[in-house]
């Protein structure tokens, strides 16, 4: 059928459907009435019955039609409804299926062409694969010395000299991968590359971090910038109260609010250069007391033996590796204990004495934050099936059938290995 | 020997040659089909795949239950053989819910995903699917090995 058809292999569960409806429709050799008759007691009906694969004006609900919208897509037969009365169809343009009772069939005509199918393959496949194109570029350019070195022979010194050479003129021709290649043997060559790196890593943040950050919100208001630092402490402020994180209360007697502060960072790109203001608001933790504002800190990470060793899982089994971070993780926990904080500098309403913050969730500075975005997590993952491993508290697994995933939690940064091509959350 | 000059050979009391019989034994005959005599006696079954192209939801498998009196025919895409349990138990229901009857006896190979894998001890151990079938009364057929032609009616559908 799929042969006959111009469709993709890929509706092979349809064709087969298709086929099991039909022979449970027409006599069979085997038994004296129809299969269908004898299991459901009366006769099919073959009228509603039509060409697998022929192409067809089907017309899908669609409640938002407008006037001059077109009725009908174009669209190719490939089966039944199950449980209503109805067909289903093959949108090529769109690769969907979708089910509907109104539609023209046009059975008549020749559509039998092979060629179509491939165009089908060939379109799916492209797309994967840019990359090879480069190397294949480079293939051939490299491929022409050894005809020069064919026609004169030399001795081995002579060989590397006449590639060397060669690789010069190359350079412009070859625009990305050229120079990239370059420059990673001259410094093979000469210098470490572990010295470079370090080099590079030490300048950053003693160039570009000391310099501009305000430490104190008075030198984020005298900043020169301290329009956008003003703005990023708007959008913190405006974040903290979406998330509800806490409910302005008056202040109960003989309790003791703690601190909270401003903090300011650039964000800067991989170049250098600057991405984004940021402003956070912390919870001064040092003030908390034992006993009163928390309990418990300790919290779980990841060891690194357990990372490696999912590591070497992905390795030897070619796993898809996805990693993930979560923002503003720690926003996430609830807090069990009752917590007052006094209200955030320059964002005050009501009177300042009274009116303090009641903290719902927990917030950056305290000292159970960590704790309780683990716990929080911890929750929701196994309520999505996950379990966890039985020698580090932090890898979670989920089986199912011959599919897995792992998953690694490092505080806010989660590592997903999975051997199913995509992996979705 | 009609004519005397040989002595005649007596047939009758020659032994069972075993070197011949190890030599030249074929397949065993197959013995005329039994054919059920109302819906849902006997169920075949069988699983088909993997295909190379996975179907259009990632299905590569797809799993066949036919009837043998009435041979109508139920077909499931199913992404694993592992499934192919949870597949039989919504069949089960909703057929026997429909037809007033139940599953007499159920027909298939001795593939993994029925009769259970092979282990170390060179003994196949009952796995899932065949205690299920144990837990609700349905007695399991399975072909001998080596001869999927016991199994014909289920291997027909693939076309």
């Amino acid at each position: 059928m799929i042969c006959h058809s111009t469709l993709p292999e890929s509706l092979w569960g349809e064709a087969l459907k298709t086929t099991t409806y039909i022979l449970n429709r027409v006599p069979t050799k085997a038994a004296t009435k129809t299969p269908y008759e004898l299991w459901i007691g009366r006769k099919p009906s073959l009228k509603h019955f039509h060409v697998w694969g022929c192409p067809a004006e089907a017309r899908p609900y669609k409640p938002n039609e407008k006037k001059l919208d077109s009725r009908t897509v174009s669209s190719y037969f490939i089966g039944y409804s199950e449980r209503s009365r109805g067909y289903k169809f093959y949108d090529p343009i769109l690769k969907t299926i979708f089910e509907t009772e109104t539609a023209t069939f046009f059975e008549d005509i020749e559509f039998g062409g092979k060629n179509q199918i491939r165009k089908f393959v060939l379109e799916e496949e492209s797309v994967i694969i840019p990359e090879p194109i480069q190397t294949i570029t480079f293939d051939e350019v490299s491929s022409e010395p050894p005809q020069n070195i064919a026609d004169e022979p030399h001795t081995q010194d002579d060989l590397v000299v006449h590639e060397e050479q060669t690789q010069d003129p190359q350079q412009p021709m070859l625009h990305e991968p050229a120079p990239l290649r370059r420059s990673m043997r001259e410094r093979r060559s000469a210098i470490s590359d572990d010295y470079v790196v370090f080099l590079q890593e030490n300048k950053d943040p003693n160039n570009g971090v000391m310099e501009d950050d305000p430490i104190t919100i008075h030198q984020a208001i005298q900043n020169p910038n301290s329009e956008k630092w003003i703005e990023a402490m708007r959008e913190e402020y405006k974040s903290m109260q979406d998330n509800k994180v806490w409910e302005l209360v008056p202040l109960p007697e003989g309790v003791k609010p703690i601190g909270c502060k401003w903090l300011f960072k650039t964000k800067r790109d991989s170049n250098g250069n600057v991405e984004r203001y940021k402003a956070r608001l912390v919870a001064k933790g040092f003030t908390q007391k034992e006993g009163i504002d928390f309990k418990e800190t300790f919290s779980l990470v990841s060891s690194k033996d357990s990372f490696r060793t999912i590591m070497a899982l992905v390795a030897n089994y070619d796993l898809e590796l996805h990693q993930m971070d979560v923002k503003t993780a720690f926003l996430n926990g609830d807090i069990d204990e009752t917590i007052y904080m006094v209200q955030p500098t320059n964002f005050v309403s009501g009177d300042p004495k009274n009116m303090v913050c009641k903290l719902t969730k927990s917030i950056y500075g305290l000292k159970q934050a960590s704790r309780q975005w683990y716990h929080k997590f911890h929750q929701v993952i196994l309520s999505f099936g996950f379990e966890m491993n039985l020698v580090d508290d932090c890898v979670y697994h989920k089986f199912k059938g011959s599919k897995f995933i792992f998953l690694i939690l490092y505080v806010d940064d989660i590592l997903l290995a999975t051997n199913r091509h995509i992996a979705r959350n | 020997m009609s004519n005397g000059i040989l002595e005649s050979i007596d047939f009758t009391n020659f032994d069972v040659c075993v070197e011949c019989i190890k030599g030249k034994q074929t397949k065993a005959k197959r013995l005329g089909a039994y054919r059920a005599s109302d819906v849902l006696e006997l169920i075949h079954t069988d699983i088909c795949g993997p295909f190379p192209t996975p179907s259009w939801n990632g299905q590569q498998y797809f799993i066949s239950f036919i009837d043998d009196y009435s041979r109508y025919a139920y077909l499931f895409l199913i992404h694993e053989k592992s499934q192919s349990l949870d597949v039989f138990k919504s069949f089960k229901v909703e057929v026997e819910n429909q037809l007033n009857k139940r599953i007499k006896s159920v027909r298939s190979d001795r593939g993994g995903e029925y009769y259970g894998r092979y282990d170390g001890s060179g003994e196949q151990r009952p796995g899932p699917f065949a205690k299920y079938l144990e837990e609700c009364g349905i007695v399991p057929q399975y072909t001998m090995l080596g001869s999927p032609s016991m199994n014909g009616v289920a291997e027909m559908i693939r076309i």
